[in-house]
């Protein structure tokens, strides 16, 4: 038997056992990418053939007052969203740390948020924040907090803040249950050692837990800036963007664009607005994850 | 020592609660009348509670369709997923 014939079956084996996830990924990922992508260089409505319009929709995009506000309001929901997360989420693993009783008991139900449909949990906050009817506003209204109800989705500043909230209780369980792994495996020699040495808790955490559990610390956020700058449901169920654009971010835009206007190539640009940065953050996971490995 | 165990638990509680109230929430108003809750009549505790609500989902909505319809599409969900996309679970 020929050894090169046999290199070259074994080659042409390899391509065939490929070629079905390489067809696959390229009809349900490459193909709609670029076709995005080149849509976004078109002026196309919908029932009318696209022509190619160069850059035209990103420069009127970056003309528009209300997409700047849309640019802004991403980073603000993303920002806000990921940094009250990390830290009410540390403060969850730090005090089911080393709790023997009932530490099974009190995770899983902290894990709930994390199970329950999108869905239901933005139209449960846009119900408990409803003017007159939700609970936080009638409660508020009861002890005497307040006086009329508190406009938590008509008022621009609050609207977002709002909005940050119901993202933050949906995904903070899941930052809380990962540094609580990740604190588990961090040796108690360490923690023994700097006692002897005289180190408080407070030393402890920012010289003992926090740099061993950094790596988990990176990847948990990287990903959920990630799904974070590309969320829809929980704003547009709750504001639609609103009031006026308080609280439009990049997908829910590109839905009103795309949707609503049917002007797609304005919409497929507006969507890859957060694309370089997207990209970027991806490549810093696969990066990190692949130092981890090694 | 024992200031420790008190933050740790008044931390505990505060984020028990933080969680629980919206699932109160939930589940309050799964047994509360459509005029309870647009009227906002008995908005801590559905009195008088009706399973009513219950009883339309599984004899007159076609829960088991939808039902059936979630286990389909999450079966075949893991091949839709391309690699590149970050796993499920995290939001």
């Amino acid at each position: 038997v020929n050894v090169l014939t046999d290199r070259r079956r074994e080659r042409l084996l390899g391509y065939a056992l490929i070629a079905p996830v390489a067809i696959f990924l390229g009809a349900l990922v490459a193909y709609p990418f670029l076709s995005a992508i080149y849509l976004s260089l078109t002026e196309k409505t919908v029932g009318y053939p696209a022509h190619f319009v160069g850059l035209r929709n990103y420069e009127a995009l970056l003309e528009s007052g209300r997409f700047r506000i849309v640019a802004w309001n991403s980073a603000a929901f993303t920002v806000g969203s990921i940094a009250v997360k990390l830290v009410v989420g540390m403060a969850m693993a730090l005090a089911l740390h080393n709790v023997v009783r009932g530490n099974q008991f009190v995770r899983g139900i902290l894990l709930l948020p994390w199970v329950i449909p999108t869905v239901v949990i933005a139209l449960t906050w846009k119900w408990l924040m409803d003017l007159f009817r939700g609970l936080i506003n009638v409660a508020l209204i009861d002890v005497g907090a307040v006086t009329g109800g508190v406009h938590w989705l008509g008022d621009p500043t609050l609207a977002m803040a709002s909005v940050i909230t119901a993202n933050v209780w949906r995904g903070f369980p899941f930052f809380g249950v990962s540094f609580l792994a990740a604190m588990q495996t961090v040796p108690q020699e360490l923690y023994d050692a700097a006692a002897v040495d005289g180190a408080g808790s407070w030393e402890k955490f920012w010289r003992i837990t926090l740099p061993s559990i950094k790596g988990v610390v990176a990847v948990v956020t990287l990903l959920s800036t990630i799904v974070t700058l590309n969320d829809f449901n929980i704003v547009y169920i709750m504001t639609r963007g609103g009031p006026g654009a308080a609280t439009h971010i990049f997908a829910t835009y590109s839905y009103e664009l795309g949707i609503m206007s049917q002007r797609w190539g304005l919409s497929m640009a507006a969507s890859m607005a957060s694309l370089p940065l997207v990209a970027l953050l991806i490549v810093a996971v696969v990066r990190y994850l692949h130092r981890e490995e090694e | 020592m024992r200031g420790a165990t008190l933050a740790r638990w008044t931390v505990l509680a505060l984020i028990l609660a933080i969680v629980f109230v919206p699932m109160y929430w939930i589940v309050a108003t799964s047994f509360k009348t459509g005029r309870q809750i647009l009227l906002s009549e008995s908005v801590y505790v559905p009195r008088p509670f009706t399973i009513d609500n219950y009883v339309y989902l599984f004899e007159e909505s076609r829960f088991a369709l939808w039902i059936r319809n979630s286990a389909v599409t999450a079966s075949r969900a893991p091949c839709s997923r391309s690699p590149s996309a970050p796993p499920a679970p995290i939001r």
